[in-house]
């Protein structure tokens, strides 16, 4: 009972007792997700340096560079409220903060969905970076983003690379 | 040495149905196929290959086994090409998620010690 199941493995047509079943099972559901998991720390990693050398980029070269971001609904809102008239900078602070807005609800859900606190956090995090983002006004609002929203993200893509690894070696 | 606890002699006539274990599950080698398959999640498919390494069975064993899977609806062979390369992709079916979860459940059922069924007499005619 104490050698590795291979496949040359003599016994291997031998049936097992409940307790032997149960076992199996565990051992192999946890090889299986060591095997299978998923490693998010590239595309957090990406995602953190999208947002440090983007909004970095514009927050030093502000005024020059004009942001242009779209996403979906959330351009569909800014749009619509610009019509209506708002300050040039109103405008500004209302792209960058929502975009944050709504990755933070993101990930507020994923953290829901999944049951990882981490994850919920990051999203608080990100909701919060963005509220912080609308306080500094323009052009802080842009270091803000980089650096909070970015930073943010490099903290979460170190965490879930070290759990990532953490668990392949515990399993 | 509770007083109620070691009357199991005495309890009215437990009926004896132990509960049947899947015989197309209930094989290590089978057991593990089917384990590692429901860790995909629900729909996914994962290539033979990747499959067998996984489980670290050779080709000949996997695929023998996932026949018999497949032929008790448990798993789901898909055939196709990629650039001319043969690929073989396998899930697990509803069914065998499903027959999987029954067998685990009769394990369980299997070790739970007699004494200690205190099953609720819910079904009708007692």
């Amino acid at each position: 009972m104490t050698g590795r199941d291979t496949d040359a493995s003599v016994d291997e047509d031998r049936l097992l007792s409940a307790g032997e079943s149960l076992a199996l099972i565990e051992r192999q559901q946890q090889a299986a997700q060591r095997q299978l998991g998923f490693n998010p720390t590239l595309i957090l990693g990406l995602w953190g340096a999208a947002y440090l050398f983007g909004f970095g980029a514009i927050f030093l070269t502000y005024p020059t560079a004009v942001p242009l971001r779209l996403r979906g609904a959330v351009a569909a809102v800014n749009i619509g409220v610009t019509r209506l008239g708002l300050p040039d900078d109103a405008v500004t602070l209302l792209w960058s903060g929502s975009s944050l807005l709504l990755v933070g609800v993101l990930y507020l859900a994923g953290g829901a969905l999944w049951q990882d606190r981490f994850q919920y956090g990051l999203g608080v995090w990100m909701l919060v970076s963005g509220a912080c983002s609308v306080y500094a006004g323009v052009p802080g609002n842009f270091a803000v983003v980089s650096l909070a929203g970015g930073g943010g993200l490099f903290l979460a893509a170190g965490y879930f690379g070290l759990r990532y690894h953490r668990r392949q070696a515990a399993a | 040495m509770s007083a109620d606890g070691s009357s199991g002699a005495m309890s009215e006539s437990v009926p004896e149905v132990l509960p049947e274990l899947d015989p197309v599950i209930h094989a290590q080698a089978r057991l593990r196929v089917t384990v590692a398959l429901a860790a995909l999640p629900t729909e996914d498919q994962i290539t033979f290959p990747r499959l067998q390494q996984l489980l670290d069975m050779s080709a000949g064993n996997l695929s023998t086994h996932l026949r018999r899977l497949e032929e008790a609806g448990y798993v789901q062979l898909t055939k196709t090409h990629q650039r001319r390369t043969p690929v073989t992709y396998v899930s697990l079916t509803r069914a065998g998620r499903r027959a999987l979860e029954d067998y685990t459940a009769a394990l369980r059922l299997l070790l739970i010690p007699q004494t200690d069924q205190s099953v609720p007499t819910d079904q009708p005619g007692g």
